[in-house]
């Protein structure tokens, strides 16, 4: 017996399909993934399920929630989301009220489906792993992992026949996202909810769902049991999917490790906190007495779950920031952070996380590209021309593409081109900052080969930040282990995450979601 | 931006059609009046509207549709020039502000404050007792009223980019701020500051009604509309329409104005463009 049915789904927006005729079926008590990268329809098909679709999409094809057809009246449809249906966003901080206490958010749920609002909200909050106190914290007060907790609680509050889970663990760190995803899989099973969980990450799906649906562009690529789509996918795509979540650990020998290039001593940055009355309170030490040292050639990664002050670091290093105390020191040069001279700084660059903030879109990718090269004087303009065209060709893209603009290039390729805009000044040092975490899991694989191979190429170092164990283990030499502004632990990757030894690289190997097909 | 897309906003054409007639009636006048305006003849004074005079004649015999024609020009001349005066020191300082932070911005934001405080009707007094009435002090009046309003809203759009990563990337790139200003911020919020600019318009243009109506605006013999309402006032209970006409006009613009910029804000805002599809992640 289906709970929701889908039939020929097509939604499209003004002409052009967003979802075409997709039909899927959903148990009573299945966990349900359904995996796609962006634009794949997925989060348009939970919302079509929810009726929650924005007006102007065109819809066609039916959606059966528990036999019956999902009603015409937007009130009838809001009591069956409200009584049957709950559902979990990807970023709480925007889905709660900030100026609400959560235990009035979760009151107010409650209410909406016809309880007694108080007293039910103690047990829904045990029921996710909270305390009562947390109930009268306002959304700001709590963790990201707390705040998802909350999210929960709410769509658990009309103890609903289906949870929809839209990417609830994407903006979480790796060991916040371990303990969301068990605590998700532990309600379904005490209350024989059905899920439908939405993600573009295999592995999660792998974790917790029992069967899954494959969407691109908006078509069913695949559909199946969990065990057996993941572990024998039968779509080539599915298959360069799945081969795209397992990173291979890096072989062969370290890069050369003999001259140090970058030296950092002592490096402490220190934000006040606290408005008008932060005398008293102490500063937060996001970067807490730090040294550490690169060699030429070297790949370093930096690990440590949000908060843990390596995008500050980051951000000294290149210059972006200045220290509090302590100082750096680059190929003899001594700074501190905002006064690196100019001569310098072209030495010295810095891939973004997010590809889509960090290109001007009024300018055109020439005009992007070229603004570093204002670093180096005395370019004349046949010299800067060749500049841009080296720089856009080594990172695999075509000098056609000069002329356009940002908007006009996918995920994948705007990170090709940040990664082009670092390496113009032809530096000896590139900052990675989660290079790859904001990309489709599929051309993730193809932008590390190509940092691999540039790196060869042009005998970079690199200085890569991440939360992903996986991905620093293909790429690093060394990893440093953040937490609370301070190092805790260094080592070889492969040796460092055979035996850890501090408590916090622990937690971070044993929140790794295991291998999809495993 | 394509004027296709434009046309998707009714709002905006009508606005914009609404308020591009009124400037080319005004701009008509410079030209061509269907009389001239200080063509005074006591002998027609008070006609009715007909195929003579479409609009009639006020109590000195004027015709009521070259006054209006001439009135609007004023009033789009005297709060356009504001406008200018606004974005011209306003946007810069707002710019100022959010690049360099600290001391410049406390000091932008005081200073800001400090001229909310006082409305435009005050300013132009104070200015009017200074210098004499006029049109042009009524531009500087109004101008400084909008001075804090575009640095204000420069202040804020600037704020909101200047977190993004490519803003980051150009101090990497050795800008100075006030290249990252110009090259960076400034293009990204110029829709803001066009949306503000229409409404700052419609503003002007009734400050300047207001002020030409308490007398410390335009001077006869030239007219605007604010000083057809003041003239035709005492007469208000006999001939209505002497007060209608012009009223009507300054309503017609100001609404049209208001409509339009918010069509504008509809139109370029990318945060409203696609509304729903943006929520959508996947």
């Amino acid at each position: 017996m289906s709970l929701v049915e889908i039939e020929n789904l097509t939604i499209s927006f003004g002409g052009r399909p967003a979802v075409s005729s997709l039909s899927l079926s959903i148990g009573k008590g299945d966990r349900f993934g359904i995996i796609g990268e962006s634009g794949s329809g997925k989060s348009l098909t939970a919302l079509a399920i929810t009726g929650l679709l924005p007006e102007n999409a065109e819809v066609s094809g039916t959606i059966r929630f528990d036999g019956a057809p999902l009603p015409e009246d937007e009130k009838a449809m809001a009591r069956l989301r409200g009584q049957r249906i709950g559902m979990v966003f990807q970023e709480p901080m925007t889905a709660l009220n900030p100026l609400m206490r959560v235990g009035d958010q979760i009151g107010e749920a409650l209410k909406l489906t016809g309880q007694p609002g108080e007293s039910a909200v103690g047990p829904l909050l045990s029921e996710v792993g909270l305390e009562a106190h947390h109930a009268q914290r306002f959304p700001h007060q709590l963790s990201g992992g707390q705040r998802q907790r909350v999210m929960i609680a709410m769509a658990l509050a009309s103890a609903p026949d289906l949870m929809i889970a839209d990417e609830p663990t994407s903006a979480l760190d790796v060991i916040t996202q371990r303990m969301v995803l068990d605590l998700i899989r532990e309600i379904c099973d005490r209350r024989q909810m059905t899920l439908i969980f939405i993600s573009h990450d295999m592995r999660a799906v792998a974790a917790l769902c029992d069967r899954v649906a494959v969407l691109r562009g908006g078509k069913l690529v695949e559909t199946g049991l969990v065990k057996d789509v993941l572990s024998r996918p039968a779509d080539a795509y599915t298959q360069k999917l799945v081969a795209a979540t397992r990173m291979v650990p890096r072989q062969g020998e370290p890069h050369a490790a003999d001259k140090t290039l970058l030296e950092v001593e002592r490096l402490t940055r220190a934000f006040p906190q606290g408005g008008f009355w932060h005398w008293g309170r102490k500063p937060l030490m996001a970067v807490n007495d730090v040294s550490l040292s690169v060699s030429a050639g070297e790949c370093l990664a930096l690990v440590g779950p949000s908060g843990c002050g390596k995008t500050t670091l980051a951000r000294m290093i290149v210059g972006l920031d200045s220290a509090t105390s302590g100082q750096m020191r680059f190929e003899g040069t001594a700074y501190r952070g905002n006064d690196l001279p100019p001569a310098r700084r072209a030495d010295l660059s810095l891939v973004f996380q997010d590809p889509f903030g960090s290109f001007n879109p009024r300018l055109s990718v020439a005009q992007s590209l070229g603004e570093p090269l204002r670093l180096i004087p005395g370019l004349d303009q046949d010299e800067y021309e060749q500049r841009l065209i080296d720089a856009i060709e080594s990172v695999g893209l075509e000098r056609a593409m000069l002329t356009r603009f940002p908007h006009e290039f996918s995920g994948g390729q705007r990170q090709r081109l940040a990664i082009a805009r670092a390496l113009v000044t032809r530096p000896s040092l590139v900052v990675l900052d989660e290079p790859v975490s904001a990309l489709d899991v599929s051309v993730r694989g193809d932008v590390l080969d190509l940092l691999a191979q540039l790196q060869n190429q042009f005998g970079l170092t690199y200085i890569i930040i991440s939360h992903d164990l996986d991905m620093v283990a293909a790429m690093a030499d060394r990893v440093l282990v953040m937490e609370a502004g301070k190092i805790v632990e260094e080592g070889k990757p492969n040796a460092l995450f055979a035996a850890p030894k501090h408590r916090l690289t622990r937690a971070l190997m044993a929140a790794r979601l295991p291998d999809v097909a495993a | 931006m394509t004027w296709r897309s434009l046309l998707k906003h009714p709002g905006l054409v009508i606005g914009l059609s609404a308020t591009l007639f009124f400037a080319l009636l005004a701009l008509l006048s410079l030209i061509w009046t269907p009389y001239p305006i200080a063509d005074i003849s006591i002998a027609r004074r008070f006609t009715t509207p007909g195929p003579e005079h479409w609009l009639g004649t006020d109590q000195l015999g004027r015709d009521m549709l070259s006054l209006i024609m001439s009135g609007t020009l004023t009033s789009f001349t005297v709060g356009a020039m504001a406008v200018l005066i606004g974005v011209g020191i306003g946007v810069p300082l707002g710019l100022a502000a959010a690049v360099y932070g600290g001391p410049v911005e406390w000091v932008v934001l005081r200073f800001s404050d400090l001229a909310f405080a006082f409305p435009a009707v005050v300013i132009a007094i104070l200015i009017a007792t200074l210098m004499g009435p006029g049109a042009g002090n009524a531009v500087i009046a109004i101008g400084i009223f909008n001075v804090p309003v575009f640095a204000q809203v420069a202040r804020g759009g600037a704020l909101a980019i200047s977190t993004l990563d490519f803003v980051a990337a150009a101090r990497l790139a050795g800008l100075s701020k006030p290249m990252i200003a110009l090259r960076h911020l400034l293009p990204n919020i110029a829709s803001l500051i066009i949306v503000q600019g229409t409404i700052q318009l419609s503003l002007g243009i009734l400050a300047e009604a207001g002020l030409s109506y308490i007398g410390l605006g335009t001077q006869p013999p030239a007219t605007s509309l604010g000083l057809m309402l003041r003239d035709a006032q005492s007469l208000f209970l006999i001939h209505p329409w002497l007060s209608l006409a012009p009223g009507l006009a300054i309503v017609v613009i100001v609404i049209a104005l208001n409509i339009a910029g918010d069509g504008l804000r509809d139109a370029l805002d990318p945060r409203l463009r696609n509304r729903g599809l943006a929520n959508v992640a996947g």
